[in-house]
């Protein structure tokens, strides 16, 4: 039983979240985090397409770099 | 009505707490002290302070000072030159001053009037010293 406690225990903490602060997002503002940023030729083709299709585009990207600036 | 409790709970929740040692002296003086927090990766971060420099610059009796939030001291230490802020930064590379602040985003500024919070701006404005203002009146 306490085996299983103890376990379950692990279970639990693998379950909390922890949450990205504003300023903890150096990385994730990074040129290479935006999507599609390694083959960007490729990305712009694959937007044209996408716009053809649905008639809209935009919306596929962080703004600011992910820091949380308007 | 909700935004504005949610607003200012947080408000006396951040008074309630003591300031970071670093800081208290600073905004503890008689006066308008604007605390900004900025990084290096951030580009409005890069775009706002020159404005806000300019500001100071135009107001004597408002004092600045700017809390470079980078864990890399160097790539903070950069922009600083680059801005010409050294008189006014102080460094977080631990991060704490920013943590007991907790903004929503950066750049957050925020605004003490002999030595009490009367206002705080959270991200990027366009006219942020339209804002500055208002929140001092």
């Amino acid at each position: 039983m306490r085996w299983v406690l103890f376990l379950s225990l692990f279970f639990f903490v693998g379950c909390s979240v922890h949450e990205v602060k504003p300023w903890q997002k150096e990385t994730l503002a990074k040129e290479s985090f935006n999507q599609g940023a390694c083959a960007p030729s490729f990305t712009r083709f694959v937007h044209h397409i996408y716009f053809s299709k649905e008639g809209s585009k935009g919306g596929g990207e962080v703004g600011g770099g992910g820091c949380g600036c308007n | 009505m909700r935004v504005v409790v949610v607003w200012m709970v947080g408000v006396l929740v951040l008074l309630a707490q003591p300031l970071p040692p670093q800081l208290a002296g600073t905004i503890n003086k008689k006066g308008i002290v604007l605390v900004d927090f900025f990084a290096s990766w951030c580009h409005s971060c890069r775009k706002e302070l020159p404005i806000l420099l300019d500001f100071v610059k135009r107001h004597p009796d408002i004092s600045l000072v700017a809390v470079d939030v980078d864990e890399n001291k160097e790539a903070g230490e950069a922009l600083v030159e680059e801005l010409g802020l050294k008189s006014v930064v102080l460094y977080d590379t631990k991060q704490e001053i920013v943590k007991a602040f907790d903004p929503a985003g950066i750049p957050a500024l925020y605004i003490f009037k002999d030595g009490k919070l009367v206002g705080s701006i959270i991200g990027a404005r366009k006219n942020i010293q339209a804002h500055i203002l208002k929140a001092i009146q």
